[in-house]
C-alpha cells in the first residue's frame, strides 16, 4: 500500500532525451532534454497540456519509438541503441500498454485478446484471472464490439497485465470515457498496481486524476516542469472530473 | 470548397501508389479496346478504299469458255453500268516446289476495266518478243521476284517464257488462294496479269472469256440483272453468277474482318470488365478507408452532394491519368496490330489512325467503371449517420461459428483465429477479393491458351489428320488405273486418290460454294476424325458448322450443283458431321460420287506419302508432267500458315499476354496494398503487444495468401470456361478450333500470378515495416 521510497535504485533512467518531428520545413521539438527516473512499484502520473510531449516520452520508454539523442536505460537494457527485435523482446517481456482507444483486436473475444498475449509471454497469468482482476470474468466470450467503452478499456488493461509486466504504461486511459466509467478503469489500474506491485505510468491532461499518484511529473513544452511527490493519496471515489 | 479541392490533391498524393495501380489497370483495359477497335477500323476502311479505288465488281460469273461476242448483249442489259470480261488460264510455274500459277488477261489498251491492278512496283505489260506479266505481290514477295525477272511456266501442255514487268494486286485477289488449298499460301500460288493477246497465244484460245465482272448502275437491284446474265451465259459451262459477298477473296476477308471485330469487342471487353471490376473494388476499399474523414466532413456540415462531388473529382483525377495512358498505349499497340494485318491482308495501304471515336470509347470506358465504383462506395457511406460513421472502428460483426467452436477452436492459435474470422466475417468481401485475384488467372489463361489452341490445331490438322506429304490437283479427272504411274514413283510409301468437285451446296434457303471431296471409304492419308481405327466413310459428311448454321439433321437431303463441269444436279442425304478446324468441307465416298456423276472410277486429286528424302526429286518429276495443275506440299502449307495467320495469332497473343501480365501485377499489388492499409492498425497493436514484426505481418500475409489460394481453383475453372466461351463466340465459319490448355500455360500463369503475389507481398512487407508504431496506433481510420 505504501509507495516505494525514492532512495531505491531507479529501474528506468532517462538522460537528456531529445526528439524532434519534421513538419515539412519546420521541426517540432517534442522532447528537449528530458531527465527522468522511475522506480520499482511506484505509480506515476504524467500530467501536461495536449501537445506537450507526454505520448512521445511514454512511447520512448515503452520501446515503441526511438529518441534522437540522449539515453534511456531499463535496468541494463539500452533502449536508444537497441535493435528492432531487441525492442520487440523488451516489450514482450516487460511492458504492458493501455491506449486511449483501447486497440483491441476486433476479431478476437475479450478472453482471446488476453490469450493473444499470454500465448507469447514467459510467465503469464491465467487469461481468466487477468479478466477477473478487472472484473470482467463474465464477459470473456464477448467480442469488443459487444462491449462498452469502459469494458473495452478494462479488457485492454487485462490484456496488458496478463503477462505480469514490470511496467504498465497507460496513455490517457480514461480520455475517451466519462467520469463514472473512467473511475472503474482507474480502479482496475490501481488494483493491478497494488496486487502485482507493477510500476505504473499514467498519462493524463486531467489534473484531477493526479490524486491517485505517488509522484506527479508535469511536462511542459517537451521538458520536465516539476516533480511532486504526494504524501497523501486521495481515494478514487473522491476524484471527480 | 477551396479547402476540399486542396484535399483532393493531397489525397491523390497520399494514395499515389494506389492511384498508379488503378490508372494502370484502366490504361490496360481501355488501351486494349482502343487498339483492337482502331485496328479493326483501319482494316475495314482499307478494304472499302481499295474496293472503291480499284473498282471491284459487284456481280461475277465464271465459265468454261464463252465467246466475246456476248459482250454487247451483256452490256445492253439495263442496269449494267460497267462490264469486264477476262480470259483465265491455270498452269505451273517453274520454281522449286512447283507452285501453281493463274494467268489473267488484262483489258485491251485504252480501257482500265474493273478489278483494276494496283501496281506497287514496275509497269503494266507491253508487247515485245517475250510476253510480259504483272505478278501478284504476295507471290513476288514470297519468291523474291523483281521487275525484269525471267520466268517459265507450263501451260496448256507447253512451256513458255515470260518476263515480270511489275508487281501488284487487284481487289479480287487481295486474299490469293489457290485451287483446292485450304489457306492462302503465297509461295505455292501466284497470280499473273498479261496482255490478252499473249495469253490467247499461249492457250490457243481466241475471242473467249472465262470470267465476267460487272458493276450496276446506282440503285439497281442485282436480282434481276443476275437472272438476265445467267440466261445469256448459261450455255457456256457456268454455275451462274454470284454476288461480291460470295467472291472467294472478299468472303475470306469478310470472315477475317468479322473475326477481328469479335476480337475487338470480346477480348478488350473481358479485359475491360476485369479492369472495371478491379477499379470498382479498389475504390470501394479506398473510400472505405476514408470513412472517418467523410463522416467528419458531414459532421462539419458539408452536404452529401458536395462530398460526393469531392470524391468523384478524386476518382476522375485518378482515372484520367489512366485513360490518357490508355489512349497512348492503344495507339501504339493498335499500330502494331494493324502492322501484323499487313502480312495477311494485302490492301495497298492499311493506314492506321486512332480515330476520335476510339479515343472517346477508351475514355468513356475508363471513366464509367470508376464512377460506378465511387458511387457504390459512397452509397454505403451515405446510409450511415454521421455519428455511426464517426465511431473509430467499423468492425464487422464477428461470430464464432459452430464449426469453429466444435472442431478447431482449441487447436487454433489466436493469430489463426484472427485470420479465419477476418476472412469469413465478411463473406461478400472475401468473395469479391478472391474473384479479383481469380480474374488474374482468367486473363492469363484466356490469352496464353491461344498458343495452345493454335499448336493443337496445327498438330491435329497437319499431322494427325492429314498424313500425306504431297497432294496434287489435276486439271481434269483421269481414269483410276492411271494412279499406278504415281504410285510407282521412287520414294512413294502410300497413296490415295480423290475425286473432287467444286459445287454449290443447297439446303432449303441456304447455299454455299465448296469443294465436294469423294474419298476412299477407308481413308488413311486425309482423315477427318481423330478416332482410331479410322471410321469408314459411309455417306455424306459435312463440317459441323452446317449443323448449327443451317440447322441440318442427319438424313436431310442436300442438293449439289456442280460448278464449271456442266454436270447435272444431284442430291445426297447427310450422314453425319465432323469438326473441320480450317475451312468448310463436304466428303462423300468416292464410289457414291462416281455413281451420282454417272462416271467410271476416276480421280483428279492424288495424295502421296513419300520418303522425305525423295521429296525434291518427286517434285521435279511432277513438275515436268503436263497434267498437273497444282502440287501442294504439306510442309509448305504449314509454313505458309505459320507465316500468315500464325503471325497474326502470335502477335495478338503476345499483346494480350503482355496486357494480362501488367494487369495481374497491378491488380494483385494494389489489392495487397489496400489490405495493408486495412490491417495496419492491427499489425501495429500486435507489435506493441510484443509480437515480432514478421509474426504480425504473417497475419496479413496469410489472409491474402488464403484468398490467393482460394482464387486458384476459381480462376482456373472460370478461365477455362471463359476461353471456351470466347472461342465459341468467335467461331467463324472458316475456323472451328478445339480448346486445349496445356500444362505449360497453367505453369506460366502460375508463375506470373505467383510472381506478382511475391512482389505484392514484398511491397506489403516494406510498407508495413516503414510505418512507425506510434503513427499506426494513432491513425484512427
Ligand atoms: N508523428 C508526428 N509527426 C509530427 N509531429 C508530431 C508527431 N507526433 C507528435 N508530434 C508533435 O510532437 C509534439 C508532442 O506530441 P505528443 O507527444 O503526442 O504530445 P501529447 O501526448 O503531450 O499530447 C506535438 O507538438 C505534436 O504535434
Ligand atoms: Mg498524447
Amino acid at each position: 500500500m505504501r509507495p516505494m521510497e525514492n532512495n531505491k535504485t531507479p529501474i528506468f533512467k532517462a538522460r537528456n532525451l531529445n526528439k524532434a518531428y519534421a513538419w515539412g520545413e519546420m521541426t517540432v521539438l517534442a522532447l528537449r532534454g528530458v531527465d527522468l527516473e522511475l522506480y520499482q512499484g511506484e505509480l506515476v502520473v504524467l500530467l501536461g497540456p495536449s501537445g506537450s510531449g507526454k505520448t512521445t516520452l511514454l512511447n520512448i520508454l515503452g520501446g515503441l519509438d526511438a529518441a534522437d539523442s540522449g539515453e534511456v536505460f531499463y535496468r541494463d537494457h539500452d533502449l536508444v541503441h537497441a535493435s528492432d527485435s531487441d525492442l520487440t523482446r523488451f516489450r514482450r517481456e516487460h511492458v504492458g500498454f493501455v491506449f486511449q482507444f483501447y486497440n483491441l483486436i476486433p476479431s478476437l473475444t475479450a478472453l482471446e485478446n488476453v490469450r493473444l498475449v499470454t500465448e507469447i509471454s514467459n510467465c503469464p497469468m491465467k487469461p481468466d484471472a487477468a479478466l477477473r482482476m478487472v472484473g470482467l470474468e463474465h464477459l470473456g466470450d464477448r467480442f469488443p464490439s459487444q462491449l462498452s467503452g469502459g469494458e473495452q478499456q478494462r479488457v485492454s488493461i487485462a490484456r496488458a497485465i496478463s503477462k505480469q509486466p514490470d511496467i504498465l504504461l497507460c496513455d490517457e486511459p480514461t480520455g475517451a470515457l466519462d467520469c463514472e466509467t473512467g473511475r472503474k478503469v482507474l480502479e482496475a489500474i490501481l488494483k493491478v498496481h497494488e496486487e502485482l506491485g507493477t510500476l505504473v505510468v499514467v498519462i493524463t491532461h486531467n489534473a484531477a486524476i493526479s490524486g491517485i499518484a505517488d509522484r506527479v511529473i508535469r511536462i511542459e513544452n517537451g521538458k520536465i516542469g516539476s516533480i511532486a511527490t504526494s504524501t497523501v493519496k486521495i481515494p478514487l471515489q473522491e476524484i471527480r472530473w | 470548397m477551396k479547402t476540399l479541392n486542396l484535399k483532393v490533391i493531397r489525397s491523390l498524393f497520399a494514395m499515389k501508389a494506389q492511384t498508379a495501380g488503378i490508372a494502370l489497370l484502366i490504361a490496360c483495359g481501355s488501351g486494349l479496346l482502343i487498339a483492337a477497335w482502331s485496328s479493326y477500323d483501319a482494316l475495314r476502311s482499307a478494304k472499302e478504299r481499295t474496293y472503291r479505288n480499284l473498282r471491284f465488281g459487284q456481280i461475277f460469273a465464271d465459265m468454261k469458255s464463252a465467246p466475246l461476242s456476248l459482250e454487247s448483249r451483256l452490256r445492253s442489259i439495263p442496269g449494267v453500268a460497267e462490264l469486264d470480261l477476262r480470259l483465265i488460264e491455270d498452269g505451273l510455274v517453274h520454281f522449286p516446289g512447283a507452285p501453281s500459277g493463274r494467268f489473267i488477261s488484262l483489258p485491251e489498251a485504252g480501257s482500265l476495266g474493273l478489278d483494276r491492278l494496283h501496281l506497287s512496283l514496275g509497269d503494266l505489260p507491253v508487247s515485245g518478243s517475250i510476253p510480259q506479266a504483272v505478278v501478284h505481290e504476295g507471290f513476288a514477295m514470297a519468291r523474291g521476284l523483281r521487275p525484269g525477272d525471267l520466268l517459265e511456266t507450263t501451260l496448256g501442255g507447253k512451256r513458255w517464257k515470260f518476263r515480270i514487268s511489275g508487281i501488284g494486286l487487284s481487289p479480287d485477289t487481295v486474299y490469293a488462294i489457290g485451287p483446292g488449298a485450304p489457306l492462302p499460301d503465297d509461295r505455292r500460288f501466284g497470280i499473273f496479269w498479261m496482255r490478252r493477246s499473249d495469253l490467247e497465244k499461249w492457250s490457243g484460245k481466241g475471242h473467249i472469256f472465262r470470267r465476267l465482272s460487272l458493276i450496276l448502275s446506282e440503285g439497281v437491284s442485282p436480282h434481276r440483272i443476275r437472272e438476265e446474265v445467267d440466261r445469256i451465259i448459261s450455255p457456256y459451262g457456268t454455275a451462274g453468277s454470284y454476288l461480291r459477298k460470295d467472291q472467294i477473296s472478299d468472303r475470306l476477308i469478310e470472315n477475317e474482318i468479322t473475326q477481328q471485330k469479335t476480337l475487338a469487342i470480346l477480348f478488350p471487353g473481358i479485359f475491360l470488365s476485369i479492369a472495371a471490376f478491379q477499379t470498382q473494388s479498389a475504390l470501394v476499399r479506398l473510400i472505405g478507408l476514408e470513412r472517418l474523414q467523410i463522416a467528419t466532413l458531414r459532421a462539419l456540415g458539408y452536404e452529401h452532394s458536395k462530398i460526393i462531388t469531392h470524391y468523384l473529382k478524386l476518382v476522375l483525377l485518378m482515372v484520367s491519368g489512366g485513360s490518357v495512358l490508355g489512349v497512348l498505349l492503344g495507339a501504339g499497340v493498335g499500330e502494331l496490330m494493324a502492322g501484323s494485318y499487313r502480312a495477311f491482308f494485302r490492301f495497298p495501304e492499311v493506314s492506321f489512325t486512332t480515330g476520335l471515336s476510339a479515343v472517346a470509347l477508351g475514355i468513356g470506358s475508363s471513366i464509367f467503371p470508376a464512377a460506378l465504383g465511387a458511387a457504390t462506395a459512397l452509397r454505403s457511406i451515405r446510409s450511415l449517420t454521421p455519428a455511426e460513421a464517426l465511431r473509430p472502428a467499423s468492425p464487422p460483426t464477428f461470430k464464432i461459428t459452430r464449426l469453429e467452436r466444435n472442431l478447431f477452436r482449441e487447436r487454433l492459435t489466436m493469430r489463426s483465429r484472427m485470420v479465419l474470422r477476418n476472412l469469413f466475417a465478411r463473406p461478400i468481401r472475401l468473395l469479391w477479393n478472391t474473384l479479383g485475384m481469380a480474374s488474374a488467372w482468367i486473363l492469363l489463361i484466356l490469352s496464353l491458351s491461344w498458343m495452345d489452341i493454335l499448336a493443337n490445331m496445327l498438330d491435329e490438322r497437319f499431322h494427325r489428320l492429314s498424313r500425306e506429304t504431297l497432294s496434287m490437283n489435276l486439271n481434269t479427272p483421269v481414269a483410276e488405273r492411271e494412279s499406278r504411274s504415281w504410285s510407282i514413283l521412287p520414294g512413294v510409301i502410300q497413296w490415295e486418290t480423290q475425286r473432287t468437285l467444286p459445287v454449290r451446296m443447297r439446303f432449303l434457303n441456304h447455299q454455299r460454294n465448296l469443294l465436294l471431296t469423294g474419298a476412299p471409304v477407308f481413308t488413311e492419308l486425309e482423315r477427318y476424325s481423330l478416332a482410331l481405327p479410322t471410321v469408314p466413310l459411309e455417306g455424306l459428311l459435312l463440317s459441323r458448322y452446317f449443323e448449327e448454321a443451317w440447322g441440318i439433321r442427319p438424313g436431310d437431303p442436300m442438293e449439289f450443283e456442280p460448278l464449271g463441269e456442266g454436270s447435272h444436279r444431284f442430291t445426297l442425304p447427310v450422314h453425319g458431321f465432323v469438326q473441320d478446324s480450317l475451312g468448310l468441307a463436304a466428303r462423300v465416298p468416292k464410289g457414291l460420287l462416281h455413281e451420282k456423276l454417272n462416271e467410271s472410277p476416276a480421280f483428279n486429286r492424288i495424295l502421296l506419302r513419300i520418303d522425305p528424302q525423295s521429296e525434291s526429286e518427286i517434285l521435279s518429276t511432277i513438275q515436268l508432267s503436263p497434267s498437273g495443275a497444282g502440287i501442294q506440299s504439306k510442309k509448305a502449307i504449314l509454313e505458309g500458315f505459320q507465316r500468315t495467320l500464325g503471325t497474326l495469332i502470335r502477335v495478338s497473343t503476345l499483346i494480350l499476354v503482355s496486357f494480362a501480365w501488367v494487369m495481374t501485377l497491378s491488380l494483385l499489388v494494389n489489392s495487397m496494398r489496400i489490405s495493408t492499409s486495412e490491417r495496419q492498425r492491427e499489425i501495429a497493436t500486435m507489435r506493441v503487444l510484443g509480437l515480432d514484426f514478421d509474426k504480425a505481418f504473417g497475419l496479413l500475409l496469410s489472409e491474402t495468401g488464403i484468398q490467393w489460394l482460394l482464387a486458384v481453383p476459381i480462376g482456373v475453372v472460370s478461365g477455362n470456361w471463359l476461353t471456351r466461351a470466347a472461342l465459341s463466340a468467335m467461331h467463324a465459319e472458316e475456323y472451328d478450333f478445339t480448346v486445349v490448355i496445356s500444362r505449360k500455360t497453367y505453369g506460366l500463369a502460375l508463375l506470373v500470378v505467383g510472381g506478382s503475389f511475391l512482389v505484392g507481398a514484398l511491397r506489403m512487407r516494406s510498407t508495413s515495416k516503414r510505418i512507425g508504431l506510434p503513427e499506426a496506433l494513432k491513425s484512427e481510420d
